[in-house]
């Protein structure tokens, strides 16, 4: 892989393919944990490591396990049990390690993120190599954890003024988030 | 729990938030009525059938590795559902992707969260996600009503404006689909504090 790819593939990532702007998927930590930034840095580092590994290792089980075995349907299954599993030796480390401001891993909430599967799906489906899959899958978490710290900054200047009452809470937060999606479909036309 | 009583204060927020949780994986497919009925269908077969089976395997499981379990089930409901998809609607299949196997993971948050009463008989919990269910297939509908209109100025596929009709083309994106959505539910919003207010004076 040559610079100039590696530079494409890292825009495209972040910002064109941005997984909640343009796919929407996981939208459950932002409206649960996105109400300081600090909290919302914590998770979205979290969720990129917890993408990053388990992408890496589905991505050797599907090249060693399912395409040869010809058994394609159960990815989903197989790739849950490795989310399960990335998140319980992450946890099991960041105890060890004491590491105080790591406690958003608790196993049901990295899953029921869907952030981490859709991901997984989304570069089985695009048939990449191993290094592509690698920055692909580091670099889509960076995307999720700039969009978080976006919704989070909007969300703490959004508690400072008046909403009117029908729109509080989460109705003003996605309407929001949906003006700052339009403005990240203006990086459609960079290939 | 009793959330989803309209005469308990705790609808309001609780419950739509659950909702929007049902909503998010699929918000971007939801571009035409036909897709959201289908949608809505699949969603209440995967809750239901993962509600009921989990209810008859919890009782043979030890309760340390009951969650896990769990996961396993309904992920393997979903696979089942996406399998009997593919077999016999290869186009709808094709055109939902990789945001059907995320309707299994919502279902097992809203498990854990929404619907864990252990002390609930199972026609009890029944009761509960059929509502769930359907309230979301209604919004999921609803959504993709309006999308229709504004994106393509038609429903069910027949056009209501005539030729003269430039379509909002921001209906059919992504972030069309979050402004919607954020509209749609602050209008629920007025409409569940009207039958609140009007509840609590009936009570009076």
């Amino acid at each position: 892989m040559n610079f100039e790819k590696l530079i494409i593939l890292i825009l495209s990532s972040i910002f064109i393919n941005n997984i909640i702007f343009t796919k929407i998927i996981g939208l459950l930590a932002f409206f649960e944990e996105t109400k300081r930034i600090k909290s919302a840095f914590s998770i979205g580092i979290t969720t990129t490591i917890v993408i990053t590994f388990s992408s890496v290792i589905s991505w050797i089980v599907n090249k060693s396990l399912l395409i040869p075995f010809n058994i394609e349907p159960l990815e989903t299954i197989l790739y849950v049990v490795i989310i399960i599993f990335v998140g319980f030796i992450l946890n099991k480390v960041a105890r060890i390690l004491k590491l105080t401001h790591y406690s958003p891993l608790s196993d049901i909430g990295i899953i029921a993120n869907s952030t981490v599967l859709g991901v997984i799906l989304i570069n089985t489906q695009n048939n990449l190599n191993f290094i592509e899959n690698l920055m692909t899958s580091l670099f889509l978490g960076i995307g999720y954890l700039l969009a978080l710290l976006i919704s989070a900054g909007i969300n703490e200047r959004l508690e400072e003024t008046e909403v009117p009452e029908a729109f509080k809470g989460i109705p003003i937060s996605m309407i929001s988030m949906g003006i700052v999606a339009m403005i990240f479909m203006g990086f459609f036309g960079i290939k | 729990m009793n959330n989803l009583d309209f005469s308990e204060k705790k609808f309001e927020y609780k419950s739509l938030f659950f909702l929007i949780i049902g909503l998010c994986p699929t918000l971007v497919i939801t571009t035409s009525i036909f897709n959201s009925i289908i949608l809505g269908i699949l969603i209440c077969t995967v809750i239901l059938l993962s509600n009921i089976i989990t209810n008859i395997v919890d009782r043979f499981i030890p309760i340390k590795i009951k969650s896990i379990i769990n996961i396993l089930l309904i992920m393997g409901i979903t696979t089942i559902i996406l399998m009997i998809l593919e077999a016999f609607f290869l186009s709808t299949y094709k055109a939902f992707s990789i945001y059907l196997p995320l309707i299994g993971i919502n279902s097992i948050f809203m498990r854990n969260n929404l619907i864990f009463s252990k002390k609930d008989s199972l026609i009890e919990s029944l009761k509960h996600e059929l509502i769930i269910g359907f309230s979301l297939t209604a919004l999921l509908v609803f959504i993709g009503f309006v999308r229709e209109l504004l994106g393509n100025g038609s429903i069910f596929g027949i056009s209501i404006f005539g030729s003269g009709f430039m379509p909002v083309l921001i209906g059919l994106s992504p972030a069309g689909a979050l402004i919607i959505t954020g509209f749609i539910l602050a209008l629920l919003n007025v409409i569940i504090k009207k039958i609140i207010a009007k509840n609590n004076k009936e009570a009076k």
